[in-house]
């Protein structure tokens, strides 16, 4: 398979994988049960973790619309499509590394349902980083 | 009349100023104080979420200093994004007036007033980024 072919599926799968984050993140206040958690932060600072993690979706969203509704400006390389790919590439592989530098196994809540669902986002994680910053490597190549 | 990429080019410093802020805000908010009181998980959810906001704010100044053409029609890609983050900003300003809470912007009056006049600036130039590079 050409690479040409790998990217043209990698991105369709990337934009998808975004919304397959989305489905995943909007569990999260109802699994970790932010009403009794975000309770005992101050006002201000409870509204503002509602505010950044509506604005943190708002992102992931326009991540994944940008890259199925312009899909061959990506992989024609178009530069303006390669530094927002750069910068998607760079944003889930900080991520990466948080999780594993930052994030501790032992804060997760406990059940297969939780192991399955990080081993699986993690994957994702790896998968959307190789994609975006793999597709600038192979174009700055050409350059 | 003055180019909308010389607008555009504006609204990306005022975005890093509000990255530099961002730096100020722990502090001022007593966010380690306040973090202490809920779970690991939750604590590390709301410091990732907040280095999320920065890097975006980050992308947003960059794309506006290096590619306001785009983002003002020269590319379609560049005129959709241009539209995300005019609404983005557009969201921001009615959080601002009517969610966050008075108390606190009474706390810090000067810094509500120039807050609510940054995002006010940023909403409207992309919004008519936005609007011009439809035609």
């Amino acid at each position: 398979m050409s690479l040409t072919r790998a990217f043209d599926i990698a991105l369709w799968l990337a934009g998808i994988g975004h919304f397959c984050i989305l489905g995943a993140s909007l569990q999260i206040p109802f699994r970790f049960h932010w009403k009794d958690e975000l309770a005992k932060l101050s006002r201000f600072n409870r509204k503002l973790m509602w505010v950044y993690s509506g604005f943190t979706l708002y992102v992931i969203i326009t991540f994944g619309t940008l890259t199925l509704r312009f899909h061959s400006e990506f992989l024609r390389g178009e530069p303006i499509a390669l530094g927002l790919a750069l910068f998607i590439g760079g944003f889930w592989f900080i991520r990466l590394i948080l999780d594993f530098a930052y994030y501790k196994n032992a804060d997760w809540p406990k059940g297969v349902s939780f192991v399955v669902g990080h081993i699986l986002l993690d994957s994702l994680f790896v998968a959307l980083t190789v994609t975006y910053l793999g597709l600038v490597i192979w174009h700055l190549d050409f350059l | 009349m003055v180019p909308i990429t010389f607008w555009l080019g504006m609204a990306g410093g005022v975005q890093l100023l509000f990255v530099a802020t961002s730096f100020l805000l722990p502090k001022i908010f007593n966010f380690r104080e306040n973090l202490a009181k809920v779970s690991p998980l939750i604590r590390q959810i709301f410091i990732v979420h907040s280095i999320y906001i920065t890097l975006v704010l980050m992308l947003f100044s960059s794309l506006s200093f290096f590619f306001a053409p785009e983002l003002a029609g020269k590319s379609r890609l560049g005129h959709l994004l241009c539209c995300f983050i005019a609404f983005f900003w557009s969201l921001r300003v009615p959080i601002q007036l009517f969610y966050y809470d008075s108390k606190t912007k009474k706390e810090h009056p000067v810094e509500n007033v120039a807050v609510t006049f940054a995002l006010l600036f940023l909403a409207s130039v992309y919004i008519i980024a936005a609007i011009g590079g439809r035609s």
